[in-house]
């Protein structure tokens, strides 16, 4: 991250220090679907998504005094977010993942048609996903959903770099054989 | 290109194994025939066009709506949890008052300051390192146990570290304790200001503080010592408490007063004590303070004695004092080394290239003397060819005489 970008960072953090709520909506405004996106693949379904991204927002308005940019802004929201998908988890443990809400979700698309194949093959991705042991999910999702850098992402796990590498590429062979059928329909 | 070498862990496994950098042709050859690396790239594929699920009824309303109704949510729970600390530390003091095992410095006339504030059940801690004998009694349990790794130290738990021995735990926030051998203190949470503080109640013994980020508190019969980002001991001997600060600063307070100090200081604080901050070196920092612990305990009827490190000290609790003859000599050590490595590396550069000159001369003389030798033969033939032309030329010349 460049110096402007760390400077800008600081003053919208300033600004919501101090209470500013337009510069806090535009902070979500930045990262809601992406947090949304990670949240829903973290926890399996868009309700549970739902509730753990009125939590994140609530946590990062609640103790935006505690970050003190010594990491970005964007490694911050996403650690919030990665605890909050794990207590969520934890809390809900044995329930299982609701992978029929799947189907409901709202995505945008060019046309129907092109709309009803990106339906399926999200779908099936997110079924891959949902899948995946939790130490692959999270590197995953954080590095595929959140487009977070390895470092960051580094930052937020505590893992080296060189293992959540290697837990994304594993992460990545799985998938591949949930969509395997996909990739040969689409093939035809 | 960077993609590529960023996903082929295959590959990247072949580089480290010391086949050096792909070329990039390497690596196209190698992406296209590998069925792993052939996977990666089509499952990056679909999830580069991935559009997850949007938010169809998200307003800046419902933003402020939904924190609103969260936070209160969160105080209602803060209540409930309050509550139900306020009964527990009940049961807890009259369990543990109780007691016949009880310490007998508890039961000095003078009044606890933590016993001021309101002490909650909240706080979960982590064991990370037990050595020798440590016992833990949670709150309503009357027997000491045995102190496992597993187990969950949660507010209002009591530990007893037996002499010679040591135990680590760490807080939610990362903050570190290191209780030495024949102390007792009990995990504690701290409400202030509606925040739920993290806390340690040192009843007797000594206690090695390595504090992070979040609110810390420690606390002895005698003393508050609020912690901001710091690393300090606190050790707690009759009726007095003596806290020295190693980095970063601690707040103080006693019964009737309070007092900020920072790093290489220490104070007493107590009944006999002046209460005034003063000065200490980190030289006289004992090993416990450096967490080093000399451990002597029983294990399977086994004696066993060491000395352990049981937190990592950052560098700035050592003295500089201390490091400045290590850092002279290392410098020293290094910069000697670097003139030898000059030194052999002119010799180097040195006798390379005397010798490519020497042999660029032997060169030059080669090749003048096939110059010169080529020469003698264009002088020769030259020679040659004028002898020819002037006995040519008598023979035409006594030729014509004769006629």
């Amino acid at each position: 991250m460049n110096t402007t970008t760390r400077e800008q960072e600081k003053l919208l953090v300033d600004r919501i220090k101090s209470g500013d709520r337009p510069a806090f909506e535009n902070l979500v405004e930045a990262y809601r679907s992406k947090v949304l996106g990670t949240l829903y693949n973290l926890l399996g379904g868009y309700q549970q998504a739902e509730e753990a991204f009125w939590d994140v927002w609530t946590e990062v308005w609640k103790s935006i005094d505690r970050f003190k940019g010594d990491s970005k802004l964007s490694t911050w929201i996403y650690s919030i977010t990665t605890h909050v998908a794990y207590h969520e988890r934890r809390r809900r443990k044995g329930i299982g993942i609701p992978l029929e809400e799947v189907e409901n979700t709202v995505r945008s698309a060019a046309s129907p048609e092109t709309e009803v194949l990106h339906q399926e093959e999200a779908r099936l991705l997110e079924k891959g996903i949902a899948k995946l042991p939790e130490s692959l999910r999270t590197p995953l999702v954080l590095h595929a959903i959140a487009e977070l850098d390895y470092e960051d992402i580094s930052e937020i796990l505590e893992l080296p770099v060189g293992a959540l590498k290697t837990r994304v590429w594993r992460a990545k062979i799985e998938l591949k054989k949930v969509l395997e059928p996909w990739m040969k329909f689409e093939k035809i | 290109m960077d993609e590529i070498r960023e996903n082929l862990t295959c590959l990247r496994v072949a580089e480290l194994r010391g086949s050096g950098e792909a070329l990039p042709v390497e690596l196209e050859s190698h992406a296209s025939s590998c069925p792993n690396c052939l996977a990666v790239r089509e499952v990056d594929e679909v999830l580069g066009h991935y559009e997850p699920p949007r938010m169809p009824h998200y307003s800046r309303e419902r933003l402020w709506e939904r924190i609103e109704q969260r936070g209160s949510s969160s105080s209602a729970v803060w209540l409930r949890y309050a509550v139900a600390a306020v009964l527990a530390f009940v049961a807890w003091i009259s369990l543990y008052y109780g007691h016949p095992t009880r310490p007998q410095e508890a039961r000095t006339n003078e009044t606890p300051v933590v016993a001021q504030k309101p002490i909650l059940v909240a706080s979960l801690c982590s064991v990370s390192e037990i050595k020798g004998n440590v016992y833990l009694r949670s709150l309503g349990e009357t027997p000491w146990r045995a102190l496992h790794l597993q187990d969950q130290l949660t507010g209002g738990t009591a530990i007893k570290v037996a002499s010679g021995s040591a135990v680590r735990f760490s807080f939610p926030g990362k903050t570190e304790i290191a209780l030495q051998g024949d102390s007792e203190g009990t995990i504690q949470t701290i409400f202030s200001d509606r925040k739920g503080l993290d806390s340690f109640y040192l009843l007797h013994g000594k206690v090695y503080i390595h504090h992070r980020d979040n609110p810390f508190m420690a606390s002895t019969p005698v003393a508050l010592i609020e912690a901001v980002g710091t690393e300090f001991s606190v050790r707690h001997e009759g009726k007095d408490t003596e806290v020295r600060v190693f980095r970063g600063r601690v707040h103080v307070k006693s019964l009737k007063q309070e007092t900020s100090m920072g790093r290489e200081q220490h104070l007493w604080v107590g009944s006999r004590a002046d209460f005034k901050v003063q000065p200490f070196s980190m030289k006289e920092a004992e090993p416990w303070e450096r967490s080093e612990f000399k451990l002597a305990y029983l294990n399977h009827g086994k004696m066993i004695q060491s000395t352990i490190k049981l937190v990592k000290h950052t560098n700035a609790v050592r003295s500089s004092e201390e490091n400045l003859p290590e850092l002279r000599n290392n410098t020293e050590n290094k910069a000697e080394l670097l003139t030898k490595h000059q030194e052999q590396h002119e010799k180097s550069v040195n006798q390379k290239q005397s010798q490519k000159l020497e042999e660029r001369a032997t060169n030059y003389h080669g090749h003048l003397e096939r110059l010169r030798d080529k020469e003698e033969d264009q002088m020769k033939k030259y020679d040659e060819e004028q002898r020819k032309k002037a006995e040519e030329l008598l023979k035409e010349q006594e030729a014509h005489e004769k006629k």
